[in-house]
C-alpha cells in the first residue's frame, strides 16, 4: 500500500503547508475585523448619544424642549420681523403724507397762478381793444390833420403870392417915399446951409479976435433920415447953448444932481423928494419917464453907466443904489458907510462902484458879491469922486479939506495929493483922462494937469459964487468949455482956452441956486437944477 | 468502504487561505477598501462562504451597483461557483506549480460576464446544484438506488453539514453512498476530468474494475483517456496522485462531497 502513504503524507504535508500556516493569521483577523466593526458601531451610537446629551431615559424630555425651543425661537424671529415690517409701513405713511401735502401745495399755487394769468389775459385783451380803437381814432385824427394840412399848405401858398406882390408894392412905395425924403432932406439941408453959413460967419468973426490953438471941431451931424428921435433941438457944430428949451418941474424940493444919458435923449434927476426921475426930452418937452424909488433920503448924485442901462445914486441914507433904466427896478443897495454919501460913480465895467461920503471914507462895492470889498481912509469927509482907467490913478476924490486925492484901487493911501484954496465941492474928468475940473468953494474952478498933477487953470467970473457944498461943474464933450451953476440962479460957461472970462451966462430961469448942471454927450445942451426943484433944459437955438 | 478517515478528516480540514480584493475600477469613493482575508474549506463553494465578503466589499462600490451579483475572478478568468473551491484552485496549477498562497481573487460587482458564468442568485440554487451532482453520483456508482431511498431529512443533513462545516454530520449519511451497492465495486466511477489551464470538464463512463477483475488503476484511467499526454500527472486535491491508485479507493475517499472525482491533468 504504498500508494496510501504516498497520498497520506501528501495530505498531511498538504494540510500542513496550506492551511496550518495560514490559520491562525487569519482567524485572528477576521477576529479583528469582526471586533473592530462591532466597535465602530459601538462608536457612533456612543456619539449620538453624548450629542443628545443625556442616557436613554431623559432623552424624551429633551428633545421635548429642544422642540419647544426651536419654536420659540422661531416666533420671537417672526414677531420682530412683523415689528421692523410695521416699522417701516408707518415710515412710509409719513412720507406719503409728506408727499400728499406738498402736491396739494403745488396744486393750488398753480391754480392761483394759473386764475391770475386768465385775470392777466382779460385785462390785456381789454387793452388791447382800447388800442386798437385809439389807433383807429389817431388814424381818423391823422387824417383829418392831413387834410386840413393839405388845405391850409394851399392857402399859405395863395397867401405868400399876396405877400410877395404886396412887398413888391411896399418896396416900390418905400422907393417913392425915400425920393420924396431926400429931396425934403436936401431942400432943409439947403436951408440949414444957408443958416450955418450965416453963423459960422458970426463965429469966424469972433473967433478971429482970440487967436488960441483951439482944436478943430469936428461936425457931428445927427441927420438920420428915418429917425424918431429928430426933434426941435438939432445938432450944431460948436454952438453953445444961449436960450432955455425946456423947463419942468422936476421935484418936490430941492434937486440935486442931474445927468444926461450917455445912449438915449434922457435927462435922470435925483432930489430931496427922495426919488429918481428919467425925464425924456426928445420931443421939446420933458416927459417923466420913470421914477427909481427905493431911496430913504435925499439924493446927491446920480450917474448912469457907459452903456445906460443902469443908474447908480448916492443918498443921505447912508446908502446908494443901483438901478436898471429899462424896468426901473432897483437892483442892488450898497450900505455900510456912517454918513451921507455924497458921490457915487460905476467902475471899470460896471461891475464896481466907488462910493465917498461924509463919514471921511470911500468904499469900493463889487455889485457881483453885492458887498463892499474895499474901505479907503480919507480923513476928510469926500464931496465928489471920479473915476478913471488911466494906469496909475483910478480914483480921485475931492474933499472937504481942500485936498484933491489921488488914489489906486489896490493901495490904502493916496499915493498924490493935490491942495486947493477951498473945499472941493465936485470933480469932473475930461474925456482923455489928461484934465480935471474941480469946483472950488472960493467961488472959482480949479483946471489940473493930470501928468503934472498941477493946476493949470482958474476960472472964475463976477457973480459967480458957488452955491453950495455940492455944485457941481463939468466938462462938456470936447472938454473944450466947462459949465458950472450959480448961487444966484445963473449957469456960468467958460471956454477953456479962455478962463477970466465966461462964454456964455445963462441966466432969468432959475430963481434959486443952481447945485448941478450936466451936459449932453453929442449935442451941447445944457441941463440945470436948482435948489427950487426946477430943471431946465438950454439949447443954442 | 471508507476506512481510511484520517484520510477523511485530512480531505475535510483542507483550507485556503483567499486575499479578496475589490476590483480597482469599481472602488467607489475615496478610501480604498483593505483585502479581505478568508480561510475557505477546499470541499466547499464559493457563494457559501462569501457573505461576508460581499458585506465587507459592498459599501466601497457604487451605490448603483450595489445590488448586483457578486463575481470572482482569478487572472482574468472569471470563476465558477458551482465547482468545488479546491478545484477551482487546482485548475490553475501550471507545471507543478501550484498558486501562490494565499489566493489573490478580485471581486467585482459590475459587468457581470453573462456569456461565462451562471448567475448564482440564492443559496438555495447552490443546494440544489449540488443534489443534483449527488444524485448523478449515486446514479452511476447504485444506480441511483441509494440517493432515492434516503429520506428528505437525510439530504438536508448532508446539506448542512456542508454548510456548517459539521463532519460527523455529513460522513453519517455520505457513509451510505459510499457502499458500494453489490459487490465491492461500484457500478461507474463518478470522474470529472480537467485539463489544467482549462475549466472545460470531460466526463466518460468509467469502470472500476476491469474485465479481469483487477483493479484499475489511475495511471491506467489516464492513459486510457488522455493518451497523447505524455508523462500525465493527476492532481486532484492539491496532492499529486500516484499512478498505483486504485480507482475504486479513490472514488471511496478523494472523492469531494458531490460524491465525484475532480481530476486535473497537468
Amino acid at each position: 500500500m504504498d500508494w496510501k502513504a504516498v497520498i497520506r503524507q501528501q495530505l498531511e504535508s498538504r494540510n500542513s503547508r496550506e492551511t496550518a500556516s495560514f490559520q491562525n493569521l487569519i482567524n485572528f483577523y477576521n477576529k479583528i475585523y469582526d471586533s473592530s466593526i462591532l466597535l465602530r458601531a459601538q462608536n457612533i451610537q456612543l456619539e449620538s448619544q453624548i450629542i443628545r446629551g443625556n442616557t436613554g431615559g431623559d432623552s424624551v424630555y429633551s428633545e421635548k424642549i429642544s422642540a419647544l425651543e426651536q419654536k420659540l425661537l422661531v416666533q420671537q424671529e417672526e414677531l420682530t420681523e412683523l415689528h421692523r415690517r410695521r416699522g417701516e409701513n408707518a415710515q412710509m405713511i409719513i412720507d406719503l403724507n409728506a408727499k400728499l401735502q406738498l402736491t396739494e401745495q403745488t396744486l393750488t399755487s398753480k391754480n392761483n397762478s394759473l386764475i391770475e394769468s386768465l385775470k392777466l389775459v382779460a385785462s390785456l385783451r381789454a387793452e388791447i381793444s382800447l388800442y386798437q380803437k385809439n389807433n383807429s381814432e389817431l388814424k381818423q385824427l391823422n387824417q383829418v390833420l392831413k387834410d386840413e394840412h393839405q388845405a391850409l399848405q394851399l392857402a399859405f401858398t395863395k397867401l405868400e403870392e399876396k405877400l410877395r406882390a404886396l412887398q413888391d408894392e411896399n418896396r416900390e412905395l418905400v422907393v417913392r417915399l425915400m425920393t420924396y425924403k431926400s429931396k425934403d432932406a436936401e431942400k432943409l439941408n439947403e436951408e440949414n446951409d444957408h443958416l450955418v453959413r450965416k453963423r459960422n460967419a458970426i463965429m469966424q468973426n469972433e473967433l478971429k479976435e482970440a487967436a488960441n490953438d483951439m482944436r478943430g471941431v469936428t461936425a457931428e451931424c445927427l441927420t438920420t433920415a428915418v429917425s424918431n428921435s429928430v426933434g426941435p433941438i438939432m445938432a450944431s457944430p460948436c454952438a453953445m447953448p444961449s436960450k432955455a428949451s425946456i423947463r419942468f418941474d422936476a421935484h418936490d424940493g430941492v434937486v440935486s444932481a442931474v445927468k444926461w444919458s450917455p445912449v438915449d435923449r434922457m435927462v435922470a434927476t435925483g432930489g430931496e423928494d427922495r426919488k429918481v426921475k428919467l425925464w425924456d426930452v426928445s420931443k421939446g418937452v420933458a416927459e417923466c419917464k420913470g421914477m427909481l424909488i427905493g431911496s430913504n433920503a435925499g439924493v446927491m448924485s446920480v450917474e448912469f453907466d457907459s452903456t445906460g442901462g443902469q443908474i447908480v445914486a448916492a443918498s443921505n441914507d447912508l446908502a446908494s443904489r443901483v438901478w436898471t433904466v429899462n424896468d426901473q427896478r432897483l437892483r442892488h443897495t450898497l450900505t455900510g458907510h456912517c454918513a451921507k454919501v455924497m458921490a457915487a460913480k460905476f467902475m471899470g465895467e460896471p461891475n464896481k462902484v466907488v462910493t465917498g461920503s461924509h463919514d471921511r471914507t470911500l468904499k469900493i462895492y463889487d455889485l457881483r458879491v453885492r458887498a463892499c470889498v474895499e474901505t479907503k481912509f480919507a480923513m476928510s469927509s469926500c464931496n465928489d469922486l471920479v473915476t478913471s482907467e488911466t494906469v496909475g490913478t483910478t480914483i480921485m476924490s475931492g474933499h472937504f479939506d481942500k485936498r484933491i486925492r489921488f488914489w489906486d484901487t489896490r493901495t490904502e493911501k493916496p499915493h498924490t495929493e493935490i491942495e486947493v484954496q477951498g473945499r472941493v465941492t465936485s470933480l469932473d474928468l475930461s474925456r482923455d483922462c489928461n484934465y480935471l475940473l474941480s469946483c472950488v468953494r472960493d467961488d472959482t474952478l480949479r483946471l489940473v494937469d493930470l501928468r503934472t498933477n498941477k493946476i493949470i487953470n482958474t476960472f472964475e467970473a463976477d457973480g459967480f459964487k458957488v452955491g453950495c457944498d455940492w455944485t457941481r461943474a463939468v466938462f462938456n464933450l470936447d472938454y473944450d468949455h466947462v459949465a458950472v451953476g450959480s448961487s444966484e440962479g445963473s449957469v456960468f460957461i467958460w471956454a477953456v482956452s479962455n478962463p477970466e472970462k465966461p462964454l456964455v451966462v445963462l441966466r432969468n430961469e432959475h430963481n434959486a441956486p443952481v447945485t448941478a448942471v450936466s451936459w449932453h454927450q453929442f449935442t451941447n445942451n445944457v441941463a440945470s437944477v436948482d435948489r427950487s426943484r426946477r430943471a431946465v433944459v438950454w439949447a443954442d437955438v | 468502504m471508507a476506512n481510511d478517515t484520517d484520510i477523511l478528516h485530512y480531505l475535510w480540514n483542507g483550507k485556503l487561505a483567499v486575499c479578496f480584493q475589490l476590483d480597482e475600477q469599481e472602488i467607489h469613493g475615496i478610501q480604498n477598501p483593505e483585502p479581505f482575508y478568508l480561510m475557505v474549506p477546499r470541499m466547499s463553494y464559493f457563494p457559501l462562504v462569501c457573505d461576508k465578503v460581499k458585506k465587507h466589499f459592498v459599501k466601497h462600490v457604487d451605490p448603483e451597483k450595489q445590488e448586483m451579483e457578486m463575481w470572482l475572478e482569478f487572472k482574468n478568468i472569471p470563476l465558477k461557483w458551482n465547482y468545488p473551491i479546491g478545484v477551482l484552485y487546482d485548475l490553475f496549477t501550471i507545471d507543478n506549480k501550484q498558486v501562490d498562497l494565499p489566493w489573490q481573487i478580485t471581486v467585482h460587482f459590475d459587468n457581470f460576464p453573462e456569456d461565462q458564468l451562471l448567475r448564482c442568485s440564492c443559496r438555495e440554487s447552490v443546494e440544489s446544484n449540488f443534489m443534483s451532482s449527488m444524485k448523478e453520483a449515486d446514479m452511476l456508482k447504485h444506480r441511483s438506488q441509494v440517493f432515492s431511498t434516503m429520506q428528505r431529512h437525510q439530504h438536508n443533513q448532508l446539506w448542512t453539514g456542508l454548510l456548517n462545516d459539521k463532519f460527523d454530520q455529513f460522513w453519517s449519511e455520505n457513509k451510505k453512498l459510499m457502499e458500494p451497492s453489490d459487490g465491492s465495486y461500484f457500478k461507474h466511477i463518478p470522474v470529472h476530468f480537467y485539463r489544467s489551464g482549462s475549466s472545460v470538464m470531460t466526463q466518460t463512463l468509467v469502470k472500476p474494475v476491469s474485465d479481469d477483475g483487477n483493479n484499475i488503476t489511475l495511471g491506467e484511467l489516464i492513459k486510457l483517456n488522455y493518451p497523447s499526454v505524455e508523462n500525465p500527472k493527476v492532481f486532484t486535491h492539491g496532492i499529486c496522485i500516484p499512478h498505483e491508485t486504485p480507482v475504486q479507493w479513490m472514488s471511496e475517499h478523494m472523492s469531494y462531497l458531490d460524491n465525484f472525482l475532480h481530476l486535473v491533468v497537468i
